[in-house]
């Protein structure tokens, strides 16, 4: 069990997706994968499909049209999976607070591992969020849950 | 006899990085018909606008788009600027026009970048961000932080530009455009780009026109239109500069002309950094403007920005409108997915063309009213009723 | 065939990655106005309310004191700040700061919540 949860921690695959955010968090999301701050380095590569991932990093508030298609891709990863979520938009909501199609943040819709403050966050305080997730996975030794529950905010 | 088959490019794909969804209806390899479903990134924040005040509204305006950011904030604090009728300081005008060509170089290399990226070329992709980072720095360095940047209010800017400040603008801008100019050799020599960009999105002037087209992707078809020439604002009239266009009506006509008003930009900076005006920078103005409606207009990088505003004589405002550029934009988009009789789309090109635009979907999504015909008289929308609505949903 | 010459000649440059965040953080830029997390100062507080006038994004609530020192007093839900600094613009008496500390992860969203 330990040689898996190393090699799980050394090569977390990553996808991306936008829920209606001002793409303010997307485009440090990508300056992270850039040269000079190098999300690759621990590992890290930007895929093109959830089958293929094992975190999911999600950008802006979720509006009623995307929380459909934000559970869909949720439950096309295949377990063990992690959600990161960028953006003070993500985790409650920001800016668009008392909007009438915004739900107050992304861990009504489905569970967040962790968190990342800012608006927009730097590149490095993504890549302080991606290492500190990567720490949290080294201490519990463990995959973390495997089934989809409803967190209520 | 041939079968149409359709292919959805949606929400979550690989080359956006937006959700946007659209559909194609292909036969063979050629593209014939293309719909385009928006919509995903609506959040009411026009609604949203009438329930804050003034000063509430300046950082929700600033978030109608992350890249675009300084043009919305200009577009706002102009719009109330002109209910009040009253001047801003010289100075406070020239600092808006150097953070506004900031935005705009820092938007232009993060296009050509990401159109690298699309049409494969990953290495100018690297290259290009690797550069991109002089002009963030600057902008933290002068505002903050490297996106939104939180300068602007009604009455003037909040923060000024101290010397050690313009000498570091200086240096960043020599580097800048030393880079800028090698790039525009690759994009205008290296073979591949050139095989995946000439020929391909293809819009005629008259189409153009017809379609509303707006920004470079108007002036690479040869139409010479641009907000800061036409109808100046904020110290535009006194900075010379070029209107660039080009005639290939392509893809590699939008390259150039993005290129080349990066290289303006540039200059344009320099010259406010020397002609800078001395002054304060923000003039005090009372917390409601006065009644009456205004209407304000502002070149983003993508193209031409229009917000009205109405007010009432409270410190709220009454109704807010916005029109991004990409609204215009996407009509034109259409056309240039359509196959005819002596220009074929194969399915390669739909990437291309889609960044070729510029495409900022988070600006544009707002809500359409329709009209019943049975009813046959229009309503609208409380905030309870709305309310009401998307809860049942 | 411009961008070969460019890659051969970067074979002999120093690298461009900041080795951030386990060595290098000197070298990370971190200017003097950097809008990173708040920091708040009771004893200058007045309870005037100009923060909760001014804050787009409801971050600022206006509670009682206990010290009755002053009518009200506000508390920051970090998690909601946009980090626009109107609320230390506003401030008469400058109790509202912002720090350059950008480092903000966290597990849990109730920690975000400055007294």
């Amino acid at each position: 069990m330990g040689l898996v949860n190393w090699a799980r921690r050394k090569s977390p695959w990553l996808v991306h997706f936008n829920t209606g955010g001002c793409n303010a968090c997307d485009i440090e999301v990508l300056a992270a994968l850039m040269p000079r701050y190098d999300l690759e380095r621990f590992g890290a590569i930007l895929k093109g499909s959830p089958r293929h991932a094992d975190v999911l990093v999600v950008t802006g508030p979720v509006n009623m049209q995307n929380r459909d298609r934000i559970i869909r891709i949720y439950e096309q990863m295949p377990s063990p999976k992690f959600v990161v979520s960028v953006g003070n938009c993500c985790n409650s909501s920001g800016v668009y607070r008392g909007a009438y199609n915004v739900y107050p943040g992304l861990d009504s819709v489905i569970p967040v591992d962790a968190y990342v403050y800012g608006c927009p966050p730097k590149p490095e305080a993504i890549i302080h969020g991606v290492a500190a997730l990567l720490s949290k996975i080294k201490e519990a030794g463990q995959p973390p849950k495997e089934t989809t529950q409803e967190v209520t905010a | 006899m041939s079968s149409s088959f359709s292919i959805i490019v949606g929400p979550q794909h690989p080359a956006l990085k937006e959700p946007e969804s659209f559909k194609f209806t292909v036969d063979g390899e050629n593209v014939v018909k293309a719909e385009v479903r928006i919509g995903y990134a609506h959040k009411g924040i026009e609604k949203l606008a009438e329930t804050k005040n003034y000063i509430q509204n300046i950082p929700l305006m600033e978030r109608i788009c992350g890249i675009c950011n300084v043009a919305h904030t200009i577009c706002y604090c102009q719009n109330v600027e002109y209910l009040y009728e009253k001047e801003i300081p010289r100075r406070a005008e020239y600092i808006r026009v150097v953070i506004e060509e900031l935005n705009r170089i820092h938007s232009h290399l993060l296009w050509i970048g990401v159109l690298g990226h699309e049409v494969g070329f990953d290495t100018l992709f690297m290259y290009l961000w690797r550069d991109r980072e002089v002009v963030m720095d600057l902008i933290e360095l002068l505002t903050g932080n490297r996106v939104s940047t939180a300068l602007m209010t009604i009455g003037g800017v909040r923060r000024d530009i101290t010397s050690e400040i313009a000498q570091k603008l200086r240096k960043g801008m020599d580097i800048l455009e030393e880079r800028t100019r090698y790039y525009k050799k690759v994009v205008t020599d290296e073979r591949s780009l050139l095989q995946r960009a000439v020929g391909v999105g293809r819009l005629t002037p008259a189409e153009a026109i017809k379609h509303s087209a707006v920004g470079p992707t108007l002036r690479a078809s040869g139409i010479r239109s641009d907000v800061r020439s036409d109808d100046p604002y904020a110290a535009h009239d006194e900075i010379p500069f070029n209107v660039i266009t080009h005639g290939s009506c392509d893809m590699f006509g939008r390259v150039v002309v993005r290129v080349d008003e990066t290289i303006e930009a540039i200059n344009q900076v320099r010259y406010c950094l020397d002609q800078m005006p001395d002054g304060p920078i923000r003039t005090r103005l009372p917390n409601t403007p006065p009644r009456g409606e205004s209407v304000s207009r502002v070149e983003a990088p993508r193209g031409e920005d229009i917000h009205y505003v109405k007010s009432n004589g409270t410190d709220k405002p009454e109704r807010y409108k916005v029109r991004a550029p990409t609204l215009g934009n996407l009509s034109a988009l259409v056309e240039m997915l359509t196959s005819k009789e002596d220009y074929q789309v194969h399915i390669a090109d739909i990437p291309v063309v889609l960044a070729g635009i510029d495409p900022c979907m988070c600006c544009m999504d707002r809500t359409a009213r329709f009209v019943e015909p049975s009813r046959e008289k229009e309503w609208i929308w409380t905030w309870e009723q709305l309310k009401k609505y998307t809860e049942r949903m | 065939m411009s961008m070969t010459p460019e890659v051969y000649r970067n074979l002999f440059k120093k690298r461009a990655t900041i080795l951030y965040p386990f060595k290098e953080r000197e070298l990370v830029p971190v200017p003097k106005g950097l809008r990173g997390k708040l920091a708040f100062n009771l004893e200058r507080c007045i309870g005037c309310s100009m923060c909760f006038r001014s804050c787009p994004s409801e971050t600022v609530e206006m509670i009682d004191d206990e010290t009755k020192k002053r009518p009200k007093r506000p508390i920051f839900y970090l998690d909601r700040c946009t980090f626009c600094a109107q609320c230390e613009e506003v401030c008469p008496t400058r109790a509202i700061e912002m720090t350059l500390n950008f480092e903000l992860a966290g597990f849990d969203r109730k920690q975000t919540l400055l007294k």
